[in-house]
């Protein structure tokens, strides 16, 4: 699904460049959980945006479905991005004028799917998450899982293909962030791509495979036993 | 979709209520100027559209052209108009339009009122609705009446049949009310009273009917369709040089056919009967509109622009989830336009507010009718305003990458967005300093008009203009009137004195005799007025040279008075011993006065003679103008600290000695007034318009101030820590406006200059702009602007540092 191959990312800051990725390959199939793990400053968000489309990298080849990415126009990227990918935030993001019912619905406007058709999807999602009752309540007046629950909520309602989240529940206390993480397992197992960023190794074992980076260079690429810890 | 871009833009309105007030009030105050803008303008523009055949009426006009000079006249010979009717089958219909001061008797009291002449075919040419009865103009007994006269004089009784009593050529004669008809408001060709143009013809002498170089009254012709003025001017160029080719050379009188839709707005033409609106208007008040819109408009786009911070956030999120470009700049112009028509909403209701006194201000009779081409072109009109207002905002909103906007780093191109706003609001201050500059500089060379020394004393004088008569009898009957006035006021403590003269002060202007020079031919003119012995005196003008008048009756008939102005004109060096020149040789020069402004300060002061016999003089000219009745007016000076019982006194004596005449006064003090009545209402506009446009542009200022201190709150917070004072809070805010209304300034300084000397221009004594104007502008600005950040600083300086900290 997806093929990295010598992607990289630098600034240029005068006449000094600064690595954020460096040569970095791998392939990715459908299917996979894969965590990417590592320091901060590592560049783990930043692989995990290029890969998404919400950044791009600066040389190197990106193939997503076989579409080489890097190459396409903007236009493309943006329905590529549109039709296949879901992205869950550390902070949530969601809209603050928007309810609950209407921050799901978002991503389905954009995609103009029928009205009908678009309440029974925000329906399920909504049913699926346990929130049916806070359909009409603004953000702030959530807990900070309830809203993570609405961002994943609104991150797949559209189906997409691939999940992104970045630092999934690095705002949430554990019982809160065990809650999205088993949701996440679910969502794989009904065969859902997804590439999640995380300091958190329990994170980690809900996946199937763990990239490790480190100053911008993948530094360790291994399977996760299932239903242990990690070993190397 | 839409619902949704309209729910988030709802919801972002309430949440930054601050703003959207701002946003509304500006707006609205601009569309509710636009509005009452454009009823006044499409009011103008409606003036006589609504005859069928407008489009096919003209007004005749003749240009003669006298040794260098051009007589250009809208009024024109008699003759002219039946000449043309029976030679040019061009001419499908034709009349004549002559009006006259008359006194009417309707049931005792007679008063002055105008009288209208027409032909039969008036009916033909022009869609007047005749409202009640039937006439065709035929009928010599018959008279019809206006709808607003009927209504004045007969009030709600059917007036048809009643009969009023008109004193025409010198007779009182009885006429029939045949019909009324209705004038309405956006109409040039008016009347009260119309009476059959047979009625005027008879008062003519033979030589006025035939004369190529008297005018009377207008002449409209209704022109074959499709043929325009200028090709029926070419038609007939050559028959009217035939007919005029003993006084005229060809090509030296030209007779023309101005479009009756033209007459209204052209101020290029010579105004006839037909009463002629300042074209400029329309112009300036539109202008006035336009610039407060645009302040509006700026205003909504700094604030957008001073809150992407706030917003982007949730462009990226939207743009993550799938949103293009496109999506979210519709996004945002359905929020601006949102906004533009809640503030139609605003601005009409302010609208309807203000128009009694929009009315009132510019003597207007416009309402408001709620149609719905007016909500439609409204509607219309705030979306076109949302959507060029939100453009740049949405440009730049839409433009971040998702990243950067959710995370708020959105300042790589910050420093471009910084010199944008900062032209906008630098904008918003050029416009409001010219504003200001201009106001300051009208209301400088207004009070130059009414405090100038015009060389007289106007206070306190009375003047009533006798009528129902031939002149030279009026002013005999006039002036012996006046002696027996005189020993009765004698006896009144508050009327002082009178004087009887041709001309009196604060009207249209004297009259002009004009003569060609024996030896070169050059055409000369100077101005004259007819006075007794008492005027001088009355007005407390001064004798430079020589005496006044004697006061016997029969001296002195050959005897006149000129001005400085006279005596350096003509380079007469020993004035007391010459005569007039050219044909009034035979007028002697008694005295010379001091110049004074007999007439507006518009006009430069001419050579002036005073006469105490003006019948002869005008006997001489062979050339004379009138701007004004030259009926003998009694001039009462009266005693301004009992001005009221000092009326009263002279009406009484008024109605005792002229039982017959109107005792119409008027005060000379109120007419020099009304001669910049122009001027006075130009200066109110600019006045508004410059108020509205500080106001608004100061909301601007006071919300962009606002966001960015509240961008900066941590380093409020840091400085005040840090032991900073509110003072020095505002000193470091305020270094950036200081900055941007200095180079304002530098800008708006020459721009204001230019066009306030243009319309000084106009007037030929005026001020001379003084450099301290441009000072006072510059203060005010910058006095309004402090306060307006000054506000911001209190309200964000006392906040608790340590709470503004810990948010960060």
């Amino acid at each position: 699904m997806i093929a990295l191959k010598n992607i990289e990312k630098y600034y240029t800051n005068g006449f000094q460049k600064t690595w954020v990725l460096r040569d970095i390959t791998t392939n990715i199939a459908q299917g996979e959980f894969v965590t990417i793990m590592g320091p901060s400053g590592a560049g783990k968000s930043t692989l995990l945006n290029i890969i998404g489309m919400l950044d791009s990298g600066d040389k190197g080849e990106y193939h997503f479905l076989d579409e080489p990415v890097m190459k396409l126009r903007e236009k493309r990227r943006h329905e590529l991005h549109k039709s296949y990918m879901g992205f869950v935030f550390q902070a949530y993001h969601l809209i603050d004028e928007l309810t609950v019912y209407e921050n799901i619905e978002t991503p389905l406007l954009y995609r103009k799917v029928k009205r009908s058709e678009r309440q029974s999807m925000v329906a399920e999602m909504l049913d699926r998450f346990g929130i049916v009752a806070k359909k009409d309540l603004f953000p702030h007046q959530l807990s900070g899982g309830q809203q993570q629950l609405v961002g994943v909520a609104r991150a797949i309602v559209a189906r997409p293909k691939l999940l992104l989240a970045d630092e999934p529940t690095g705002n949430l206390h554990s019982a809160q962030g065990e809650i999205i993480m088993d949701l996440f397992k679910e969502l794989h197992d009904e065969g859902m791509t997804i590439l999640q960023v995380t300091h958190s190794e329990k994170n980690a074992s809900y996946g199937t495979r763990i990239l490790e980076i480190e100053d911008g260079f993948i530094r360790e690429d291994y399977p996760v036993r299932q239903g242990g810890l990690i070993g190397h | 979709m839409i619902t949704n871009y309209l729910k988030t833009a709802w919801r972002s309105l309430i949440k930054d209520r601050k703003y959207s007030i701002i946003n509304f009030l500006g707006l609205g105050i601009g569309i509710a100027a636009s509005i009452l803008i454009m009823l006044y303008v499409i009011h103008e523009r409606s003036f006589d559209q609504f005859h069928s055949k407008s489009d096919q009426i003209h007004r005749m006009w003749v240009k003669e052209h006298v040794e260098g000079d051009v007589f250009f006249n809208t009024v024109t010979p008699l003759i002219m108009g039946s000449e043309a009717r029976s030679n040019f089958a061009e001419v499908e219909y034709m009349t004549r339009f002559v009006t006259t001061n008359n006194l009417v008797k309707i049931d005792v009291d007679p008063q002055s009122e105008t009288i209208a002449y027409a032909e039969p075919e008036f009916f033909t040419i022009f869609d007047f609705q005749i409202i009640n009865g039937q006439s065709d103009l035929t009928e010599p007994g018959e008279v019809i009446l206006s709808e607003d006269i009927a209504g004045k004089y007969f009030g709600p009784s059917d007036p048809i049949g009643k009969t009023i009593s008109i004193l025409v050529n010198n007779e009182w004669r009885d006429f029939q009310v045949a019909a009324t008809a209705s004038v309405s408001s956006n109409s040039s060709v008016r009347f009260d009273f119309l009476l059959p143009f047979e009625i005027y013809w008879q008062g003519v002498s033979a030589g006025g009917r035939s004369c190529w170089t008297c005018v009377f009254g207008e002449t409209y012709v209704l022109l074959q369709p499709d043929l325009d003025g200028f090709a029926m001017q070419e038609r007939s160029k050559q028959f009217f040089d035939e007919r005029v080719s003993e006084i005229y050379e060809a090509g030296k009188y030209v007779v023309g056919y101005q479009p009756l839709t033209d007459i209204h707005l052209n101020n290029e033409f010579p105004v006839g009967i037909a009463a002629v609106s300042d074209s400029r208007y329309p112009y300036i008040l539109g202008g006035i509109a336009l610039l407060i819109l645009v302040l509006a408009a700026i205003n909504y786009i700094t604030l957008a622009i001073g809150r992407t911070l706030s917003r982007s956030k949730e462009v990226g999120i939207r743009k993550v989830a799938g949103a293009g470009r496109m999506q979210i700049m519709l996004q945002y112009w359905s929020e601006a336009v949102l906004t533009t028509i809640m503030a139609s909403v605003i601005g009409l209701l302010i609208a309807v507010l203000v128009l009694p006194s929009f009315n009132a201000l510019f003597d207007l009779t416009l309402s408001l009718n709620y149609s719905f081409s007016l909500v439609a072109s409204l509607i219309l009109f705030a979306i076109v305003l949302g959507v060029l207002s939100a453009i740049y905002p949405s440009l730049v909103l839409s433009g971040f990458t998702p990243l950067q906007a959710i995370s708020g780093k959105i300042g790589v191109n910050a420093a471009s967005k910084h010199r944008i706003l900062n032209t906008l609001v630098g904008a918003q201050f050029v416009i409001s300093i010219v504003l200001i500059v201009a106001t300051l500089i009208m209301k400088n060379q207004i009070d130059y008009l009414q405090n100038t020394d015009l060389g007289f004393n106007q206070e306190a004088t009375l003047v009533v203009s006798s009528q129902g008569g031939s002149i030279p009898e009026l002013i005999e009957k006039s002036k012996s009137q006046a002696e027996i006035f005189r020993s009765e006021i004698a006896a009144m403590p508050h009327v002082q004195s009178v004087t009887v003269s041709n001309h009196s002060f604060g009207t249209p202007g004297w009259m002009r005799l004009g003569y060609n020079e024996e030896e070169s031919g050059v055409f000369r003119n100077f101005m004259m007025n007819g006075i007794d012995d008492y005027f001088l005196e009355l007005f407390d003008i001064d004798i430079l040279e020589g005496r006044n008048f004697f006061s016997d009756g029969e001296s002195d008939r050959n005897a006149v008075i000129v001005n400085r102005h006279f005596v350096d004109e003509y380079e007469i060096e020993e004035p007391l011993s010459a005569t007039l020149p050219g044909p009034f040789r035979e007028y002697r020069i008694v005295g010379v006065v001091e110049d004074f402004h007999y007439e507006s300060l518009h006009e430069a002061i001419a050579p002036l003679v005073l006469a105490k016999d003006p019948m002869g003089l005008l006997r001489t000219t062979p050339d004379l103008v009138f701007n004004d009745s030259p009926l003998p007016k009694f001039n009462f000076r009266l005693d301004a600290n009992h001005l009221l019982s000092a009326v009263q006194s002279v009406k009484s004596l008024w109605s005792q000695h002229m039982p017959d005449q109107p005792f119409d006064f008027r005060f000379v003090e109120d007419d020099l007034a009304q001669m910049y009545v122009s001027e006075m209402r130009l200066s109110r506009m600019v006045i508004t318009g410059a108020g509205l446009a500080i106001f608004i542009a100061c909301l601007g200022l006071y919300g962009i101030t606002g966001i960015s201190m509240n961008r900066r709150k941590k380093e409020i917070g840091i400085r005040k820590v840090l032991g900073a004072t509110l003072v020095n809070l505002l000193a470091l805010f305020s270094k950036d406006f200081l900055k941007l209304i200095s180079i304002a300034f530098l800008i708006a300084a020459p721009l204001a200059w230019w066009l306030m000397r243009q319309w000084l221009q106009d007037f030929a004594y005026s001020i001379s702009i003084s450099s301290w104007v441009f000072v006072m502008a510059a203060v005010f600005a910058l006095l309004v602007a402090l306060i307006a950040i000054g506000l911001q600083t209190v309200f964000h300086g006392l906040r608790n540092p340590v709470l503004t900290l810990r948010e960060e």
